[in-house]
């Protein structure tokens, strides 16, 4: 008669409990499925994205097309060399052999002004520093840096020499000035973000200043660059 | 020993039948207060087989450890730990010990049953 009493009560909660499992499982089952339809939205996105890539491509190639018939047909001449020119143009422009103009920021580093003991070195600006502040830069779409006057270009150095730095092999020293041209509110933020390069370089009190500006220009690379040791390769003969 | 079963299994097809979603950012609590009165369900049993059963103890368990095992996720969620795993591995130990109790208790009580009826056949 006791034992009857108790699968009474033991009853009464076994449905309560099967009533939390069963509108737990309505909510997970629910939640899954706005999940799927995030998911699905974001697809649709990156398909969007995709095909408009694909079309401005397509469109790329019937113009490099164009140009091709053109040379082989050599019946314009003008337009040719007007086309090589302009490639040269570009491909100056591109291997930074051209001074840049533009809005950019302006990125300042000077070495901490407080010492509070331990390494003296960790107070200082580093090469490793530059390139991450260069690396973020270029990250973040900068079209061109360059670091003391230095334009960084694809054959670009940046190496620690004691208690200054090269840039291209030129010796540079603090303080550092760090021009990059592109959108300004983008390559500020990308070096703001939090736990970015601002950040890490915080602690040791690094004196670190990103102006965002109208204009900046940045200098072409001016050293010369001889090609000894590689072939050149031809461009291949369509 | 059939009815909590069904009660069981009534209680879910009621909960599901209901429609009722509880909002998000709950669920994760809900889960857990499920785990504690799980495990409260099956020490119930077990206390019934053992003839132990205290109606009181049980009841204050079921609800107690279930407010209790949502108040410390809760907390975790505060002090940005996840408290929820403490309460996952303790209540899911809790239910395998409680079950297999129960599987041993039950064995035995067949066992006793099987001896005494070959002792009465002799």
């Amino acid at each position: 008669m006791r034992k009857n009493h108790y699968l009474f009560a033991l009853t009464l909660i076994c449905i309560l409990l099967g009533m939390i499992i069963g509108i737990q499982y309505n909510t997970v089952k629910k939640q899954n499925s706005l999940t799927e339809n995030q998911r699905l939205t974001e697809l649709t996105a990156t398909l969007k994205k995709v095909q408009e890539e694909k079309e401005a491509l397509q469109a790329r190639l019937e113009e490099k097309e164009k140009i091709i018939k053109d040379y082989e047909n050599g019946l314009n001449f003008g337009a040719t060399v007007e086309n090589l020119q302009s490639e040269i143009g570009q491909l100056r422009a591109f291997a930074g052999l051209t001074e840049v103009r533009g809005a950019g920021v302006r990125v300042t580093m000077n070495d901490s002004s407080i010492k509070k003991g331990g390494d003296s070195n960790a107070y200082l600006v580093h090469a490793e520093d530059l390139l991450a502040v260069m690396n973020e830069l270029n990250v973040a779409g900068a079209e061109a840096v360059s670091i003391n006057g230095q334009r960084i270009v694809g054959k670009s150095s940046v190496s620690c020499a004691g208690s200054i730095v090269m840039v291209n092999g030129e010796r540079v020293a603090a303080p550092f000035e760090v021009l990059a041209v592109g959108d300004g509110d983008i390559l500020q933020s990308a070096l703001k973000f939090p736990g970015g390069v601002v950040d890490n370089l915080a602690p040791w009190g690094i004196e670190i200043t990103i102006k965002k500006e109208a204009e900046v220009v940045v200098p072409p690379f001016i050293q010369t660059v001889l090609y000894k040791v590689p072939v050149l390769e031809q461009e291949v003969d369509q | 020993m059939i009815a909590p079963i069904l009660g069981l299994i009534c209680g879910v097809l009621i909960g599901v039948a209901s429609k009722v979603v509880i909002p998000y950012g709950y669920s994760g609590y809900v889960a857990v207060a499920i785990l504690a009165c799980l495990d409260s369900v099956l020490g119930g049993i077990y206390a019934i087989l053992q003839k132990q059963f205290d109606l009181k103890i049980f009841a204050t368990g079921f609800f107690c450890n279930g407010i209790l095992a949502v108040g410390l996720v809760w907390l975790g969620n505060q002090l940005d730990i996840n408290l929820s795993i403490a309460a996952i591995v303790v209540f899911g130990s809790r239910i395998f010990n409680n079950f297999s109790q129960i599987r041993r208790f039950l064995l035995k009580k067949s066992q006793k049953q099987i001896i005494v009826v070959t002792e009465k056949e002799e």
